[in-house]
């Protein structure tokens, strides 16, 4: 196993419950993710793409396995330092945008630096820089409200990338977005990823995992294919 | 997270819901308004009867028919100063045979009808001697005070309060007119100083006529209301209360304290009385108050869980980007503490306010003490922590998987 890959996943289960309500979501997972790579994870609901999704965002922890991410083991994190991961390796981007409310772009964008445990560098200024490159530097004082959808997602992009994460996590982040707001949301993750950023995405739409350069397609728990196109 | 980041998200949190934030305040804001007012009020009252009480002098004791401990013995009793066994001649004995005694004052006072020209009024009738100026230390500031020979002849002669003049003759001097005392015309011969409350009854309302003319002409008694010992230092006051009443005890044949039918008090007993008194007042509008601060901190607690439930997704997105467990609990524990802060200072204000209204409109003095105020603050606070911890714990460990998904 190349120790250079960003992240190392190795036998990784879950089981959710106990007892007979035992439900094992990830039945032993093994992969690695490269430093620039794009992936698509795709599977039937059920399959486990979004436990799978939570234990690679560290939002969660393993029942058993290994996950190393950028050199760290995160099965041996307590909750305060997968926070601190999360904080500093990972930007979120959510199918339902999940910006806070009565609140301008750019402070949606500026919001993981008020957790990033660190030197403050000048985040406003950034945080405007982001919002230009994904092209919404015309709403940077708005409200999501008065956004569109395509636009809240672009701003919740920019969050993501605020703290300068090694990997980008997309839960279905086109799904509730109509195909044309969809294909420029995935046009910034692609030139995203041409900027060398690491990139995973969840989607249930095989047009959208085109996209990617590596497709990931889990069916009961287990990797059933993983191939790059 | 710094405070001044959490202060600046708590801030935002409730402005984004201006009115609720508004009405969850106000009840803190009552709450802590009531305990201030409350407290001011009984603080004014115990200062006010405090300083009166003092007025009456230091060295004064009163001894008054009616027994002091009336729940000791069996049977009915009657109320201290009700009585009809003090008599002059007891205020005569005590002069006479009490060590360390500088005068003495008989008194008997009565309320009845005063009438001059097309104006009366119904107030105190005060019957009393020449040493009454100095045992009480209320003088005569315009005329003359009753002299000794008013006493002895029974004259009809009156010196008057300063409110009783100003009711009577308004800008007039009523220094040698006639006024009626119950049908009996009476000579002003003076005017008191002004001297205000003083114990229970208001000195600038009361006549003062000679205690002979007072018993027989206007009252028809032979008995005293009290009678007022001025002793010439505080040391001998012990003594001189336990000596007055073995002297009482030998005239009026009563062998068991008990039985006794008077009471002697210094004014230290009665400043001990109502002291207990106004403590036990405060107290009890103090508590009522605090009722309905707790009140208060309930609707904070309640407000606290519906605005942890709203923002369930909210909480999820925040641990997501790298919020640990007590930056959440830290936000949302700001937001309970500033909104009951907030609601405390506010109160604050309107317990100033309210008191200082009191104090207006009802002539009663309120004291919005230092100490107070601290309560407040104290309190209010704790009632943000008390009541927001809950809230802000379910929000700290909410799971931020289920808290994103939250519908």
């Amino acid at each position: 196993m190349d120790a250079k890959s960003l992240i190392e996943v190795e036998n990784l289960s879950k089981v959710y419950g106990e007892g007979d309500a035992a439900v094992e979501a990830l039945k032993g997972i093994s992969m690695n993710i490269e430093q620039s790579d794009f992936v698509a994870i795709m599977g039937p609901s059920g399959s486990g793409k979004s436990t799978l999704m939570h234990l690679i965002g560290c939002l969660d922890q393993a029942t058993s396995g290994h996950y190393g991410l950028a050199g760290r083991s995160v099965e041996t994190l307590d909750d305060d330092e997968l926070a601190d991961i999360r904080s500093h390796e990972i930007g979120f981007v959510f199918q339902q945008f999940n910006l806070l409310p009565r609140t301008s772009s750019l402070e949606n964008v500026m919001l993981p630096l008020t957790y990033l445990r660190g030197p403050s560098t000048d985040g406003r200024k950034h945080a405007a820089e982001l919002l230009r490159s994904v092209g919404l530097e015309h709403r940077i004082k708005n409200w999501p409200n008065e956004l569109s959808g395509g636009e809240q997602q672009r701003v919740a992009i920019a969050r993501s990338l605020i703290n300068d994460p090694s990997i980008i996590l997309a839960d279905e982040p086109t799904g509730a977005l109509d195909s044309k707001a969809g294909d420029e949301v995935m046009a910034i993750f692609k030139r995203l990823n041409e900027e060398g950023r690491t990139i995973v995405i969840i989607t249930h739409e095989r047009y959208i995992a085109e996209y990617s350069s590596r497709i990931i397609y889990l069916k009961d728990g287990r990797i059933e294919t993983d191939e790059r196109h | 997270m710094n405070v001044i980041e959490s202060l600046r998200t708590a801030y935002r949190g409730l402005v984004a819901n201006k009115l609720r934030s508004f009405l969850t305040l106000l009840g803190i804001m009552i709450g802590v308004g009531a305990v201030v007012t409350m407290i001011s009020i009984g603080t004014g009252a115990s200062s006010m009867v405090t300083t009166q009480i003092r007025g009456l002098g230091s060295n004064l004791l009163m001894v008054q028919p009616g027994s002091a401990g009336g729940e000791m013995g069996g049977g009915a009793r009657q109320a201290s100063g009700t009585g009809t066994n003090l008599t002059l001649d007891d205020s005569k004995a005590i002069g006479k045979e009490v060590n360390g005694v500088t005068a003495v004052s008989p008194e008997y006072s009565s309320q009845t009808q005063v009438i001059y020209k097309d104006k009366n009024l119904n107030t105190s009738i005060s019957g009393v001697t020449s040493v009454y100026q100095q045992v009480h230390n209320f003088h005569v500031l315009y005329g003359d005070f009753l002299s000794d020979e008013d006493q002895k002849v029974g004259a009809a002669a009156a010196v008057l309060g300063q409110t009783i003049v100003s009711d009577l003759f308004g800008q007039a001097n009523p220094i040698g007119k006639t006024i009626k005392i119950k049908n009996v015309p009476f000579r002003v011969i003076g005017i008191m100083e002004s001297k205000g409350q003083s114990g229970f009854q208001n000195l600038d309302e009361s006549i003062f006529i000679p205690l002979s003319t007072a018993q027989k002409r206007l009252f028809g008694v032979d008995y005293l209301r009290s009678i007022n010992v001025e002793v010439a230092t505080e040391d001998q006051m012990t003594q001189a209360s336990n000596e007055i009443t073995a002297l009482l005890m030998s005239r009026h044949k009563i062998s068991d304290p008990d039985q006794a039918d008077f009471n002697v008090r210094s004014q230290a007993d009665i400043l001990n009385t109502v002291s207990q008194v106004t403590g036990t007042l405060t107290v009890l509008l103090g508590g009522i108050a605090a009722i309905s601060l707790l009140v208060g901190g309930i609707g904070i607690m309640n407000i606290m869980l519906v605005t942890v439930t709203e923002r369930t997704r909210e909480i999820g997105l925040r641990k997501a980007v790298g919020a640990r467990r007590r930056d959440i609990l830290a936000q949302f524990l700001m937001e309970s503490v500033f909104l009951s802060l907030l609601g405390g200072i506010l109160g604050l204000l309107l317990g100033m306010l309210g008191s200082m209204g009191i104090a207006n409109i009802g002539g009663w003095p309120t004291v919005v003490s230092m100490s107070s105020i601290l309560l407040a603050f104290i309190f209010s606070a704790a009632i943000g922590v008390f009541f927001g911890v809950y809230p802000a714990r379910r929000a700290s460990r909410l799971n931020p998987i289920e808290a994103l998904r939250f519908e």
